[in-house]
């Protein structure tokens, strides 16, 4: 699957905007964005496991729910975009 | 150094501090609320706080030219009731340690240069932790200040929460708040152990034990390490604000920046830093060369003293103009208008 970061996030980390994966659920990407790019999980995930609360996370055109946990499957996507939410400013 | 609410850091740099040369604005994105630069290794640092990514602590050691993405973060335990959202204070020290200041209140250490975090838990494991609580600003842990005559004494202040002194470097700590009034409790109980609205408080570099403390309604001086402390400032046109700074070589002299309690603006619409030379026995009003009226103020991390010969002084204010005085307050210039809100200001010699 693709997977999109936010443009000043890539940046950021000195990262594409585009990152190829089978990473099965979104804790293993995050963990897979990490050990590419050191820090990069924790601007992306609480600790708690919650996503940012204004990052917006869409797996093949939905949005997952604020509340989604890291353990949400990706098995079958073809298309994640992490996005900032438009209620961070 | 200006860094303000709209993420943008605007450098400024000056051979003469006459002539003023603007780099940048730098940075741009996310609130800075606080700075500091580290002499030793010559690198400054800025709390990054980003509504979309959450607190980090970005470093540059050339002036603002390049920053990094700062280091691992700043995080609780993930059961932990409070979490972390801000940061709000930065003090590097001789010894390649830097300590930060966070919403919610606590304070964590690095020994690697900000590379990676830990919180000295000791803190916030203090039993009157449960009388911390938020204030206008957050529940933040504002300023960190090391004793420069004692590498083991440390001291914080958080607001709503008081001013804390640890003697073991962080391995405990002890609330120092006796004496000062927390106008905003009833009757009876406005002398708290702990719960103060502490704003800023300042170690004074050249008298062993001096503090000087601006707080949320009361200006006090501390010549015991906070054991007592001592009102001095009735004689203020206003005696709330938010920072105060210690003169580096006169043990009696200190420079507060009164507000009106609401709204938080110069009384009178007189913009105006206030200095004492006698240990706050009485305090003068420097304001030559400032605008009035204005409507305008100061924020806690806004004003700063440089170490040259006379000291200068430079403050931001919250509708975004940057002054200074390269004579002690005699006189004022501004370096720069329309800035954004100025959340802090630093000096980098």
């Amino acid at each position: 699957m693709t997977v999109h970061l936010p443009g000043d996030l890539a940046h950021e980390f000195g990262a594409p905007a585009h990152h190829i994966t089978t990473a099965e659920n979104l804790n293993a990407l995050l963990q897979e964005l990490d050990r590419q790019y050191p820090g990069m999980a924790n601007w992306i995930a609480e600790v708690n496991g919650s996503v940012r609360q204004h990052l917006s996370v869409f797996v093949d055109g939905r949005r997952l729910e604020p509340t989604a946990a890291l353990t949400t499957s990706l098995a079958h996507a073809q298309e994640v975009w992490i996005l900032r939410a438009v209620s961070g400013g | 150094m200006g860094g303000n609410g709209k993420g943008v850091v605007f450098l400024y740099r000056s051979r003469d501090r006459t002539q003023w040369e603007a780099v940048g604005p730098v940075l741009t994105g996310d609130p800075i609320y606080t700075s500091a630069y580290d002499v030793n290794s010559q690198t400054l640092f800025v709390a990054v706080n980003s509504e979309f990514y959450g607190p980090s602590i970005c470093r540059s050691q050339d002036f603002g030219a390049s920053w990094d993405t700062g280091g691992s973060g700043f995080h609780y335990a993930a059961d932990d009731a409070e979490k972390v959202t801000q940061v709000w204070s930065i003090r590097p020290t001789n010894r390649g340690v830097v300590y930060a200041g966070v919403d919610a209140s606590g304070l964590f250490l690095s020994d690697n240069g900000g590379d990676s975090w830990c919180e000295l838990s000791a803190l916030r494991e203090h039993p009157t932790h449960d009388h911390w609580g938020p204030g206008y600003g957050g529940k933040c842990l504002h300023t960190i200040g090391l004793d420069p005559f004692n590498d083991e004494r440390l001291y914080i202040a958080c607001s709503v929460g008081g001013i804390y002194r640890s003697v073991d470097a962080g391995d405990t700590w002890d609330p120092i708040s006796k004496g000062i009034r927390a106008e905003f409790l009833p009757d009876g109980q406005q002398f708290p152990q702990a719960g103060q609205c502490v704003h800023k408080f300042a170690l004074s570099p050249a008298r062993a034990g001096r503090i000087w403390l601006q707080d949320h309604g009361g200006v006090y001086r501390s010549d015991d390490g906070g054991d007592t402390w001592l009102n001095i400032g009735e004689s203020l046109p206003s005696d709330f604000g938010f920072p105060i700074v210690a003169h580096p070589t006169e043990a009696d002299t200190a420079y507060v920046f009164p507000v009106e309690r609401w709204p938080r603006w110069s009384p009178d619409n007189m913009l105006s830093v206030h200095r004492t030379t006698d240990a706050g026995g009485h305090w003068e009003r420097l304001a030559n060369g400032l605008p009035m009226p204005t409507y305008t103020g100061v924020l806690r991390d806004g004003m700063r003293l440089d170490s040259e010969s006379p000291v200068g002084i430079y403050f931001g204010t919250t509708s975004g103009s940057l002054y200074h005085s390269a004579d002690e307050g005699a006189s004022w210039h501004a370096i720069a208008h329309q800035l954004p809100r100025i959340y802090s200001v630093e000096v980098v010699p």
